[in-house]
């Protein structure tokens, strides 16, 4: 349905999501760190970035600042997905540097995701996921 | 010389060996009573020298050192009766210093001066000395019949006084007379008629000394007594008790200076930096360990204005809130920045207590600093540590429930039927060790005082809905009913993620106890805070776990329950509540019926609330790295 570029260093969790986007029909490509990320958002040109935190080289934080910072980029959605941890200082850094929701790996399974993702695509909202309730699958 | 100046000279002689011994207010209650006993005096020595005229023919009123000597006497008794034998002596002392310092005196102006007023010859200065003897004598008899009558009881204070002033004088005249006038016929006439004078001036002045007494309120128990009747003249003792008082005091002073020296040891081998400082916050004294720890000499430290040396590293308002504490008479305790000598800054916890003296007012303020940078670090890099594992164990673990979930959901191909119950355990197992690290992460950051609050002003019942609703899900595929009870809108101060999470944590918890039935949430108002009750129709608690439910890792229940939690949720949801100035508990359980936790939150602008919000803000100071992660439903 959609283009969408997933950017995470660990190939487990890539492979994962991967997977899980392209049952739901979305045509995905992957990126292992921030530079490869930049790049491959030129080429590929998708309509939604999942972008991982802890990277090495540059991390979520500084490729988001960089997307949001050129014009040809800044209007796609981007989806933090990280380990982090949901702290309101990280949490509130993300959606400050533009990044529309922030999701917890941990916390939400791919299904979640790939729901969030497909809500995001529909409607483009802005969304703050302050409270993390376990949604059993 | 006229009887008034007599009378002046007398007054005055009385009244310095008065004040001498007693406070000048004294000495003024005294005035008219030696006014009376003067006048009495010359009264008796007008009716002796109308004895003497009528015994020797010629009347001739003598200014006579008899009557200024007896008013003298008496004023040596009172001092006797009020102070004892050493006012007495004292007394005593005086009288005869006078007495040679007169002589002197008058020798040296009869010298210098042709005078007839005066007569200084041989026959004035013996008659002087036996004065000096006779004040001696006087005084130990009276002060032998005094002790005599005293031990007598009964006896009325005036007999007292009478039989011994009456005593004194007969013996004084006696000696006096036979001294003076023995060799003449008229001698016994005089003797007697001298003697009848004396009784009549005895009368007289005793009744005024009584009166004196009685006003004055006199008790024997004042003064000291002596032991013996030698001890009435002991000149020895003065001698010896003053200088065991002497010495005394060198001893204490010895003493006092022996303890400051071991204090100073003390202080000066303290590993902590410690300042003292006057009230106006100059240093007078820094032990040793100050110059380890700023880089500063104690020289440089003295006569400096405490903190400024090494201070001036933290917000003006830090120093003014210190200052303003300690002045008035509080201990301050805090953590702040210094800077050494050399460079580079520390972390120090200090502690500066005012030191009072008997009138309340600040004497000194003594301050304790301990460098605290090491700590800080380790607590730093401890932290990072945690965090840095959280987010390793993290990655793995999203893997493992993230495809184990899409296995069971189908994406890798169908799922035969024996393996759905092995995957949803999987996943089940998978879920618990990540909440596992949360909640791991979030007790090392609560214990350590690194966990974020942020306060505001709330109202519980949005909370309520909000979990509710997120909560959905669960309640229907266990087909658990739901309801609220809500309380009339009121406003807590507490951090509205983490009341948040408490209520999922409850909810949570009775959703995971209970088979079927209803789960209630009910809402209380009450003064100083709102209560939230989460009742179910669950399995309950045996009494002998229900002290076990707020401990670390302690899960209750069946194997299905305890593999769903993590056994920190309750404690968590507990520490955090009393952060927050309120509590968590059970409030009641029946076990195979069910359980009631509640939480309470206090309300604004109450003093548990103004209490936690300081807490939390001075925790908050401490660690400006806290973290405000609010994952850890279990």
């Amino acid at each position: 349905m959609a283009k969408i570029l997933l950017t995470d260093d660990d190939p487990l969790l890539i492979r994962m999501y991967q997977k899980k986007l392209e049952i739901d029909g979305h045509t995905v490509e992957t990126a292992d760190d921030g530079v490869a990320a930049l790049k491959k958002v030129k080429s590929f040109t998708p309509d939604l970035i999942l972008l991982d935190i802890m990277m090495p080289n540059m991390n979520g934080y500084q490729v988001l600042e960089k997307l949001k910072a050129d014009a040809s980029t800044k209007k796609i959605p981007v989806i933090l997905l990280t380990n982090v941890g949901s702290s309101d200082e990280d949490v509130e850094k993300g959606l400050d540097l533009g990044a529309v929701a922030y999701i917890v790996k941990a916390e939400n399974r791919p299904s979640t995701v790939v729901s969030k993702v497909k809500e995001i695509l529909a409607g483009y909202v802005r969304e703050l996921p302050k409270v993390k309730a376990k949604l059993k699958a | 010389m006229t009887p008034l100046v007599y009378l002046g000279i007398l007054t005055l002689v009385c009244w310095i060996v008065i004040i001498f011994l007693h406070s000048i207010k004294k000495s003024l209650t005294l005035i008219p009573l030696f006014t009376f006993i003067s006048l009495s005096t010359l009264l008796g020595q007008y009716l002796s020298d109308l004895n003497y005229a009528v015994a020797l023919g010629t009347f001739s009123l003598h200014v006579g050192t008899v009557a200024f000597f007896t008013s003298v006497l008496l004023g040596v008794l009172l001092l006797y009766l009020f102070e004892g034998p050493r006012g007495a002596r004292l007394a005593m002392w005086v009288i005869n210093g006078t007495t040679v310092l007169y002589l002197a005196v008058i020798g040296l102006m009869s010298s210098m001066i042709e005078t007839t007023t005066v007569n200084f010859t041989w026959q004035s200065v013996v008659s002087n000395f036996w004065s000096i003897v006779a004040v001696v004598l006087d005084v130990f008899f009276m002060g032998i019949t005094w002790e005599l009558l005293s031990r007598k009881k009964g006896i009325p204070l005036f007999f007292r006084v009478f039989l011994v002033v009456l005593g004194t004088f007969i013996l004084d005249t006696v000696v006096y007379i036979t001294g003076a006038f023995s060799t003449i016929p008229a001698y016994t006439s005089i003797l007697i008629g001298a003697l009848e004078v004396r009784v009549i001036l005895a009368f007289i002045t005793s009744i005024f000394i009584t009166l004196y007494l009685s006003a004055e309120g006199y008790k024997e128990t004042g003064r000291d007594k002596p032991k013996n009747f030698w001890e009435i003249l002991n000149f020895h003792s003065d001698l010896e008790l003053k200088v065991a008082t002497l010495s005394q005091v060198a001893q204490r002073e010895k003493e006092i200076n022996l303890q400051l020296s071991k204090f100073q040891q003390s202080l000066d081998a303290v590993s902590d930096q410690i300042v003292i400082a006057n009230p106006k916050g100059t240093v007078i004294y820094a032990n040793p360990a100050m110059e380890t720890m700023t880089g500063y000499t104690r020289k440089e430290a003295l006569g400096s204005k405490a903190g400024t040396l090494w201070g001036k590293q933290m917000p003006p308002e830090f120093y003014k809130k210190l200052w303003n504490t300690i002045n008035n008479k509080k201990n301050f305790e805090g953590e702040l920045i210094n800077k050494r000598k050399t460079g580079g800054v520390y972390e120090a916890l200090i502690k500066i207590s005012p030191v009072l003296d008997d009138d309340g007012n600040i004497e000194y303020f003594v301050g304790i600093e301990r460098d605290i940078s090491r700590e800080r670090q380790l607590e730093r890099a401890k932290d990072e540590f945690l965090s840095m594992a959280s987010h390793e164990l993290r990655t793995p673990l999203t893997a493992i429930d993230g495809i184990v979930s899409m296995i069971r959901d189908g994406d890798y191909g169908e799922v035969n039927k024996n393996l759905v119950q092995p995957l949803d355990d999987i996943n089940a197992a998978s879920a618990r060790l990540i909440a596992l690290v949360n909640d791991l992460l979030n007790v090392s950051r609560i214990e350590a005082g690194r966990l974020k609050y942020d306060l505001a002003e709330c109202d519980p019942n949005d909370d309520v809905q909000e979990v509710a609703g997120l909560l959905k899900g669960m309640l229907q595929s266990k087909k658990i009913d739901f309801s609220i009870q809500h309380c009339p809108p009121t406003m807590v101060v507490a951090d509205k993620n983490k009341v948040k999470q408490v209520m999922s944590n409850l909810v949570g918890n009775a959703i995971k106890f209970t088979e079927k039935g209803l789960i209630t949430v009910r809402l209380v108002q009450e003064p100083e805070q709102v209560v939230i009750y989460i009742q179910d129709t669950g399995v309950g608690i045996k009494t002998e776990d229900k002290n076990k439910l707020f401990q670390k890792f302690e899960q209750l229940g069946s194997d299905k329950s305890r593999q769903a939690g993590t056994g920190l949720g309750l404690y968590i949801s507990k520490q955090i509540c009393q952060k927050m100035g309120g509590d968590l508990w059970l409030d009641t359980s029946d076990y195979g019926k069910g359980s009631t936790f509640a939480f309470s939150l206090p309300r604004t602008g109450t003093t548990a609330a103004k209490a936690a919000a300081r807490e939390i803000a001075s925790e908050q100071h401490t660690h400006p790295d806290q973290k405000s992660d609010t994952d850890f439903i279990s």
